[in-house]
């Protein structure tokens, strides 16, 4: 189990996250706010980047700092800008982080061109990355954190920059190598953990907000979201979620917390409605 | 049942055998440099590292060669200001190479670190200092051995205490700006007293007496090789820095 025990990190004055505790058993979990929140933050912590300034993180019990390359040797990290070498394939660039990670270069002959299929990139594997789309790098570096077999699976905003395609195919990625292990997969965007994560962590005003399951998030707004197409006529206190254009008109989805206005009719909360509406008063 | 009670000398034998395999020697400086080339081997150790120390020779060569003043009256002052000119612009590109790679959070992530690598690296370049240095010792005449003798171990004594200190950087400070602090030492300590006091420097240089500067190079390579175990095992290091920020 890792364990994140009343977690505080500042950078001089400046507190970027606040008292967090998590547990982090088996299975998805999707760490979910807008951007500047502190997920980064979060994330580099659990990925030994950064220390937190007070709390502890534990990994069986026992402080990741600490453990140095024990700890190490158990995670499998994807950064938010991850760098690659051009002139390298898939296959040599993977060999490389392999010999980085303490893998024997027989194994890591094995397990690269295994990886290297599993992740669609099996025909590609010695040509250059320097013709790879953002999808294909990004395919590159899902490969590179799954090397080691990762009891823990670090990935931060794995999405960004990828086409809708791409973004089914990663998600389907990601929960095929869920089993059996923890993965931490921090976005913004809510549709990249909505059917994916076991439990959606959101963080809010530098702290905990919330970490249960989808459904239960949703059921914070049950019975208080609502669709119409006579925006104008709704009289009580309001908060507009999306709007969508049908026939020249515009159906708008709402939260009212104040009972049902005649004009609307109640739908099913999604995760999307309880992120616009718990971070309303933020810029996204 | 009935219980054998061990004697003193079978409890103190169990305690040693429980000692020897639950406590583990922490790892010296040569174990974790072999381990690492073992793991690693020179091809991915130098990955990415061709272009700075060909730029890094270059500079040195460059430096020596189109030194402006008189060479054979200031031959003292130039080999100890260009000694460390390889070492200190070496580490400060391969650094600059490896976070334009956009690869060094990621390699902070692995079993053997960038810093690892690093501590690695610059021992292989302080060794490449060296030969650089006897180099252009060699390659200038002396008028005898006692006279290269001391050209040679002013060039080391200045090559090794920019290692030490500029390994001392890496390690204590965390700024952005810090791994540039070598240079600014370098110039203000190489060039800059050739600048300011000219003949009197090269004189101080060439008078003095080779038993000191090579104990200064000697206790300069033992600080050097002992900050370096330090940055190869530093415990906790947040990734602003293996070499500043």
């Amino acid at each position: 189990m890792l364990a994140v025990n009343h977690v505080t990190k500042k950078y001089g004055t400046f507190t970027a996250l606040e008292d967090i505790t998590i547990e982090f058993t088996g299975g998805v979990y999707g760490l979910l706010s807008p951007n500047g929140s502190g997920k980064t933050t979060l994330i580099k912590m659990l990925a030994t980047l950064l220390f937190p300034t007070s709390g502890e993180i534990l990994w069986e019990g026992m402080e990741i700092a600490k453990l140095g390359e024990r700890y190490r040797e158990v995670i499998g990290y994807l950064p938010q800008n991850f760098g690659y070498y051009k002139h390298q394939s898939p296959r040599q660039f993977l060999h490389y982080l392999a010999a980085l990670k303490g893998i024997d270069r027989s194994a890591a002959s094995r397990k690269v061109p295994e990886l290297l299929q599993l992740v669609s990139l099996g025909d590609v594997m010695d040509t250059k990355m320097r013709k790879f789309s953002g999808g294909m790098i990004q395919r590159v570096g899902i490969a590179q954190a799954m090397l080691n077999d990762p009891k823990i699976l670090i990935l931060d905003e794995p999405t960004a920059g990828l086409d809708p395609k791409e973004r089914v195919r990663f998600r389907n990625l990601i929960s095929e190598l869920s089993k059996d292990r923890i993965v931490i997969l921090s976005t913004h965007i809510v549709s990249d953990i909505e059917t994916i994560a076991n439990r959606v962590i959101m963080l809010k005003d530098r702290k905990l907000f919330c970490n249960d399951s989808p459904a239960n998030i949703c059921h914070t707004l049950s019975g208080k979201v609502y669709e119409t197409w006579e925006i104008e006529s709704v009289a009580q206190p309001h908060f507009p979620l999306t709007q969508r254009q049908e026939d020249g008109r515009t159906l708008v989805r709402f939260v009212c917390e104040t009972g049902c206005p005649e004009a609307a009719r109640p739908v099913t909360p999604n995760l999307e409605d309880v992120f616009l509406y718990v971070y309303r008063d933020q810029v996204m | 049942m009935k219980w054998i009670e061990p004697s003193p000398e079978e409890k103190e034998r169990a305690i040693a055998h429980i000692l020897v395999r639950g406590l583990t020697r922490p790892k010296s400086l040569w174990r974790h440099l072999h381990e690492l080339y073992r793991s690693l081997g020179f091809r991915h150790l130098f990955l990415n590292t061709a272009l700075p120390v060909i730029a890094s020779v270059a500079l040195m060569i460059g430096f020596i060669a189109l030194f402006p003043l008189p060479y054979d009256e200031y031959r003292h002052a130039v080999l100890f200001a260009a000694a460390p000119v390889f070492f200190i612009f070496v580490v400060l590109l391969t650094d600059m190479a490896e976070r334009m790679s956009g690869l060094f959070e990621l390699k902070m992530t692995c079993k053997y670190t960038i810093r690892q690598i690093a501590a690695f690296r610059v021992l292989c370049f302080s060794l490449m200092g060296t030969v650089l240095c006897t180099l252009s010792n060699l390659f200038i005449r002396f008028y005898d051995m006692n006279s290269f003798f001391r050209a040679l171990s002013l060039s080391l004594c200045a090559l090794f205490l920019f290692s030490f200190l500029g390994i001392s950087v890496m390690r204590y400070f965390n700024s952005r700006w810090m791994h540039w602090a070598p240079v600014w030492l370098w110039m203000a300590v190489g060039p800059l007293p050739i600048w300011l006091f000219k003949k009197q420097w090269e004189s101080f240089l060439s008078q003095a007496p080779v038993a000191i500067t090579a104990l200064i190079a000697a206790v300069a390579l033992a600080l050097f090789l002992r900050e370096l175990q330090k940055l190869i095992t530093i415990p906790q290091r947040e990734v602003a820095s293996y070499v500043g920020g």
